[in-house]
């Protein structure tokens, strides 16, 4: 069910009736209803693979969190020195990471088939005819269950804290199958952390008016953001990166500047439109964006884009590989060549690539993802190792702290971040000669002989995109300055109702749909 | 402690370690300092810091992360 549909309209109108009529008792039941409604609409069989995570991961939770329990009050019950309660603990760590790990292989591994089955097969098939063995290979072309990935997440986030003792295993299956299923987060995330997501759902009361309407703006917002954006730009986007060899020139310029703007349009839309579905319920998901296009840097820019991925991806990863025995065996040869400084940078190089590794690999199962990955992750450390210099400059030099030299930095990561996201749509080397040309043959002319209409980007089009971007830009700005609802709610409820209609009228007057038109799936819907 | 704020003031000499209470949380430490310092608290105290403590409580300020460092001096 997409979240820009007629039946997902009918649905959540039937869903938010169920719940404010239902005592407060049933309310995360009837959550949990409409949820596997959700999921089921998209075929039965596919909820077997989120049954089999819950059921895999709540159980060894608990097993693990019993372990713990126990050796708690064995180590109470008994007289032990210092020594011998650092032997058993070691002893019973060791055998609840065996638990934890039979939790990650089963769950990563199902992810991983069913996701880059289609992917590893064919490159071994590359290989072996590279060596002269020539074969087919037979492999099911699976199709991936509804937000597998946030939900595989999640779910392993979950066990990961119960091992390392964060916080106690849940008791009742109901609260965690409610965790991973929650309707609104499967279609894009953002990835929830249990003990924050558990805190609200034991506790769901009938929700205050002024937070429905919170949340139904919110959800209106993301519906403008997706429709009259990301929408109307898809098409450019398609036609732009389908034909490079037409598209040149200044048009990789237009390209990357119109794929950086749809992909925040749709996914930052999407991310309006669930947080704001799980505001109506009273329940607070966390945030994805924080104006990505405000950050100096790409990587602070990367502390601001798909924020719980990344944090994910920071606690669970980049920390446990930075402090592996891979990384310590590793530093300790480097300081034995190159010193002390050398040896610290060890484990920051090898996780930063993990990491991005894995980032390009998460988000699709191709070459282009990883070399996407890698691309953000070789660009970080070059930035590390210049952070000194970059400093030094700063201190040097009053003008960086003006207000035009930051303006810069902003325009400059904007067009850092867009060209890496050219590494998606192309072939590495047809990116680096589509950028050559840039400057050898921009051909600026080409715009405006008929090419913007082309690729639909003319005439009205073009002006409510503009109107649509500088909107969006404006009210992504005034967000940061204490929230535009908080603002509205306290004017008279005639200039509430009247600005909430109008961006109504917007969406509906503008918005790219019609008769015979579906509007498309978000980009971060197949996960 | 001593040798704590010598090793941070090898990430960012601007910073008052003695007085600055959210290095963490204001993005002074990013996961890079932060493993790159960690690495460095290993060789100079003979302390490995397991990844499940690499967050803000802990090392959001000098005395923090030097109470972390006792802390699990203590333990080993």
């Amino acid at each position: 069910m997409l979240l820009v549909s007629y039946e997902f309209a009918v649905f959540f109108a039937v869903l938010m009736l169920c719940y404010f009529l239902a005592p407060d008792a049933w309310k995360r039941y009837i959550l949990l209803f409409f949820s596997l409604i959700f999921y089921l609409y998209g075929g039965a069989v596919f909820l077997l693979y989120p049954v089999t995570t819950a059921v895999t991961t709540f159980f060894l939770g608990k097993k693990i969190g019993k372990m713990t329990e126990e050796s708690k009050n064995y180590v109470m019950s008994r007289q032990m020195d210092r020594e011998q309660k650092k032997d058993f603990n070691w002893a019973v760590k060791q055998k609840q990471r065996r638990f934890l790990i039979c939790g990650l292989v089963l769950n990563f591994g199902i992810l991983a088939v069913l996701k880059y089955v289609k992917f590893i097969f064919p490159n071994v098939a590359s290989v072996f005819a590279l060596l002269g063995m020539e074969g087919k290979m037979e492999y099911a072309a699976w199709v991936l269950p509804l937000g597998i990935s946030y939900y595989t997440f999640q779910s392993m986030g979950y066990l990961i804290d119960v091992y390392n003792r964060k916080y106690e295993p849940e008791h009742k299956f109901s609260v965690f199958f409610l965790f991973l299923l929650f309707f609104p987060q499967l279609t894009a995330g953002p990835i929830s952390r249990f003990d924050t997501f558990k805190n609200q759902i034991t506790s769901l009361r009938r929700p205050a008016g002024k937070q429905v309407v919170f949340g139904m703006e919110r959800m209106l917002w993301g519906y403008f953001k997706k429709l009259v954006i990301a929408d109307r730009l898809g098409t450019a986007v398609s036609v732009i990166t389908g034909s490079p060899e037409t598209y040149r020139g200044i048009w990789f310029l237009v390209g990357m500047v119109i794929c950086t703007v749809w992909l925040f349009a749709d996914f930052s839309g999407a991310m309006d439109i669930v947080i704001g579905a799980a505001e109506v319920f009273s329940i607070r998901l966390p945030e994805n964006f924080d104006s990505p296009f405000s950050s100096k840097s790409l990587a602070e820019l990367w502390r601001r884009w798909h924020m719980t991925l990344m944090q994910w991806f920071k606690e669970y990863i980049f920390f446990p590989v930075s402090a592996s025995g891979f990384c310590k065996n590793l530093s300790a040869g480097v300081k034995e060549r190159f010193g002390k400084k050398a040896a610290s940078r060890v484990p920051v190089y090898v996780a930063t690539l993990v990491v991005w590794f894995v980032t390009g690999i998460w988000h699709g199962a191709s070459w282009n993802f990883i070399i996407w990955g890698m691309a953000n992750g070789i660009v970080l450390l070059i930035s590390q190792e210049l952070s000194g210099i970059c400093k030094a400059f700063g201190r040097k030099y009053s003008f960086t702290e003006s207000v035009w030299y930051q303006g810069f930095q902003k325009v400059r990561t904007f067009f850092l971040f867009a060209f890496l996201q050219m590494f998606l749509y192309y072939p590495a080397g047809t990116v680096f000669s589509l950028a050559a040309d840039v400057f050898a043959a921009p051909e600026v002319r080409s715009l405006f002989n008929g090419g913007l209409a082309d690729v639909g980007l003319a005439g009205m089009d073009l002006l409510i995109l503009m109107f649509g971007v500088c909107f969006m830009w404006v009210a992504g700005r005034m967000a940061g300055n204490g929230g535009i609802r908080e603002k509205l709610w306290k004017k008279p409820l005639a200039v509430q109702y009247g600005t909430v209609f109008l961006l109504f009228l917007l969406v509906l007057v503008t918005g790219v749909y019609g008769h015979g038109y579906y509007a498309s799936q978000f980009i971060y819907n197949q996960f | 402690m001593e040798e704590l704020i010598e090793i941070l003031m090898d990430i960012d000499p601007d910073i008052e370690y003695e007085t600055h209470k959210t290095l963490m949380d204001d993005g002074i430490l990013t996961s890079f300092e932060l493993v790159s310092l960690v690495s460095q608290i290993a060789d100079t105290f003979g302390v490995r810091i397991p990844p499940e403590q690499i967050i803000p409580e802990n090392f959001n300020s000098a005395a923090r992360i030097y109470k972390l460092i006792e802390r699990l001096e203590g333990e080993d």
